[in-house]
């Protein structure tokens, strides 16, 4: 019962500040933080029950009873919910918190704050869900949220198409996870996740076949590669809603459910290996490309993605512990990374790196934060960043799948570069950003005030974020006790990784922010120029995304908007041209009829009417109106009548 | 003496061409009831006349014509109120000026 309440708090804020929001005025942000707050506590109870008692909440419910058996919906917390829970709340708290200041001027206040609350519920449930069917309940609820609020500024075209393309891309995704359920349903009868290893068993050769089904969801949903197209057009969305939805949460969905389902997964090679070949090609493609981005929440859109797919690299590997734990560090310095990035766009008003530069003097706290949470992601030790790619890189190291026994060296180079181009590219954003001279003055002159320091309702959230960006990792450690790796119950994997994968990993990522520096602190050009001259080509393809979107556009989206053409145009000709002949032949008989009904029927209608008024117009005469005359005519008819009869 | 029948039904037939002729010929509409009541007199003199010939043991011709004279009185009741109506309306009691039925 309690576990209901978790999501149905944020839920009853919705329903108050759908319904009176805009009476409450700023109120509204305190309904739901409250709201939010509740939710908070409960996991936490649950947390602390599951951890101290070890007793799991359960909580069922019969949907659908149908004769003796039914369909059951239920909420449970076991530790990967619990983990997910306390992010999702955690985060989303000091998220909201800081949203009142960003979001303060803006008109529509209240929807948003009632927007994230229903976005809370749902993500609630999805993590709470005992059973595939409420997960995708959930699943779809953040997916309509997420729409509404890349969109929540409307008005702007961009805005709104990023809606709508975030929005079809997911639902591409959420098909596969459909059809998923239904397959897994058809075969066992049963969508709830207790005992997955005797259910993949159960599916015998299915299995694969679900557990692709069940992933194709979540490369939708996690924006995995070829469906990542969406979330960098997300930013388009507030940069709340870009550090929750888009970074630390919704996103992080995909990831908690193959995690969630991986016995599904472990029983055969080859979904293992799709999974971490997909995440290795999406992390590794997508921080080359956040490389030369100059659009602030880009670079960290494209690292999200690049992060995602290092989760998803870890998860293919075979450990839901990796992945989750990368999880939970990235929610946390991703999530003050944009909310860094949204205290800077908040007081420059533009999101283009080339155009900020020393913004570190005029916003002393953002700077700080910023860095240390890029610090965090780059995977300088001891901050939590390093831990948990660690975890993934140990993992990929030992990863051996029987079709394809080298897979481990291949991925783990893999996922080397990618820490390299990692601790590169936000080496690069922090330097453009908050070092260096400004360059503002340079393009607009239109930055009459000064830059100056966000409301502590904004930086507050930011410091507590950097704490944990620092700290969180520390539960994963050997000093932490393995503390993570207890709570979600597997074994803490240090034994037996090869030693040199952490060296490597350290110098990496050293070489990574090295590179970075001397190119964008010290302007030192890396690469002698005639090399340069011969990468251009390469710096386009990658600057322009792979043309990744520009060949969907061509594949995908001109020819469904031809077809649509065609079918508008075949429906405006054929099919209003037989409506309109229809029309148009109902009109020429009824033009017929009425000729028939004016000439013929009312012809002989009126004829009669003619020739009765023509008629008592001849016998009218006789009527002279004098009595007499009448009397004759009587008199002469008795006398006629008399003589006639007397002569018969 | 006895005057024969046919003599009374010639004068019976007199008075009733008499009626008629005024009937038809007199403009004023007084006039016309009066010769009304000649008419009905002469039908009165048929059966009088008839009941003394055929003697009705209970004089039931003389009792029709009893009957005949109080009916015309009634009629002339009527007729005389329609007059007197029509000369409110009309200013005139000239049957040739009365023509308000006509069509």
């Amino acid at each position: 019962m309690m576990l209901g309440l978790i999501p149905l708090c944020p839920l009853i804020a919705f329903a108050i500040l759908i319904l009176v929001g805009r009476r409450l005025g700023k109120l509204s942000s305190a309904v739901s933080l409250l709201a939010l707050a509740g939710s908070l506590t409960l996991s936490l109870i649950g947390f602390h029950q599951l951890r101290t008692l070890h007793q799991q909440l359960h909580w069922v419910w019969n949907w659908l009873p149908f004769g003796n058996n039914a369909i059951r919906l239920g909420l449970q917390m076991d530790p990967l919910s619990a983990t997910m829970c306390l992010v999702v709340t955690i985060i989303g708290w000091l998220i909201m918190l800081y949203s009142v200041g960003y979001m303060g001027e803006d008109p529509r206040f209240s929807r948003f704050f009632a927007y994230l609350s229903l976005f809370f519920t749902a993500m609630l449930t999805l993590v709470l869900a005992d059973n595939l069917l409420l997960l995708y309940i959930g699943w779809e609820g953040v997916g309509l949220c997420s729409y509404l609020l890349i969109s929540f500024w409307f008005e702007r075209p961009a805005a709104a198409n990023a809606g709508k393309k975030a929005f079809l891309t997911t639902r591409i995704g959420d098909l596969g996870l459909l059809a998923g359920i239904l397959l897994m349903v058809r075969v066992t009868g049963d969508l709830s996740f207790s005992d997955l290893p005797a259910k993949a068993n159960a599916l015998g050769s299915w299995a694969p076949v679900v557990a692709l089904l069940i992933f194709w969801g979540a490369v939708g949903k996690s924006a995995q590669f070829p469906l990542h197209v969406w979330l960098p057009d997300a930013m388009e969305g507030p940069t709340p809603v870009s550090a929750l939805i888009h970074a630390a949460t919704m996103v992080a969905a995909g990831i908690y459910l193959v995690a969630r389902t991986l016995p599904l997964f472990l029983t055969s090679a080859t979904s293992m290996l799709a999974v971490a070949t997909i995440g290795g090609i999406t992390s590794f493609f997508a921080a080359t490309i956040a490389c030369t981005q100059t659009d602030l929440k880009r670079v960290l859109a494209y690292s999200t993605l690049s992060q995602l797919g290092f989760m998803m690299m870890g998860l293919g590997c075979g450990s839901a512990f990796a992945g989750m734990f990368h999880l939970v560090t990235h929610a946390w310095f991703k999530a003050l990374l944009f909310l860094g990035a949204g205290s800077v766009i908040h007081v420059v008003h533009h999101q283009e790196i080339t155009r900020m530069g020393g913004l570190w003097r005029s916003m002393p706290v953002t700077a700080a934060t910023f860095t240390l949470g890029a610090v965090t992601m780059a995977g300088v030790p001891p901050f939590s960043g390093f831990w948990s790619k660690e975890e993934i890189l140990m993992n990929v190291a030992r990863f051996s799948p029987a079709n394809f026994p080298t897979a481990g060296t291949l991925f783990l180079a893999v996922g080397l570069g990618t820490s390299l181009l990692t601790a590169f590219y936000i080496t690069r954003a922090v330097l453009l950003t908050f070092f260096g001279t400004s360059r503002a003055a340079a393009g607009h002159g239109h930055d009459a005030h000064p830059p100056h320091e966000s409301p502590f309702v904004m930086t507050g959230p930011l410091l507590l974020l950097c704490a944990g960006a620092l700290g969180i990792g520390w539960i994963g450690t050997p000093w932490g006790g393995h503390a993570f790796q207890h709570f979600l119950g597997v074994e803490p994997a240090h034994h037996g990784g090869p030693e040199w994968i952490l060296v490597a990993s350290i110098g990496v990522g050293a070489a990574g922010i090295l590179a970075a520096f001397l190119r964008y602190a010290l302007g030192v050009q890396l690469l002698p120029a005639a090399l340069r001259s011969g990468l251009s080509g390469v710096y386009r393809l990658v600057a322009n995304k792979y043309y990744i979107d520009e060949l969907y556009e061509k594949v995908f989206v001109q020819p469904v908007l031809a077809f649509a053409r065609r079918a508008f145009s075949f429906d405006g000709n054929v099919i209003d041209g037989a409506v309109n002949g229809a029309g148009r032949l109902g009109l020429w008989t009824s033009r017929q009829k009425g000729w028939v009904d004016q000439v013929i029927v009312d012809g002989a209608v009126n004829g009669m009417a003619t020739a009765v008024g023509w008629a008592g117009g001849a016998v009218r005469r006789i009527q002279t109106g004098l009595v007499q005359n009448y009397l004759l005519i009587a008199a002469a008819g008795a006398i006629t009548l008399f003589w006639v009869l007397q002569w018969k | 003496m006895i005057v024969p029948l046919p003599h009374v039904l010639c004068v019976s037939a007199g008075l009733f061409a008499l009626g008629l002729f005024g009937a038809l010929t007199r403009r004023n509409a007084i006039g016309i009831l009066m010769s009304i009541e000649l008419i009905l007199n002469s039908a009165n003199l048929n059966l009088v006349a008839f009941n003394r010939v055929w003697g009705s043991p209970d004089g039931l011709g003389q009792v029709m014509a009893l009957f005949v004279i109080g009916i015309a009185a009634g009629g002339a009741v009527v007729g005389l109120a329609l007059v007197l109506a029509i000369f409110r309306r009309q200013q005139t009691i000239s049957a040739d000026e009365i023509r308000l039925l006509k069509g």
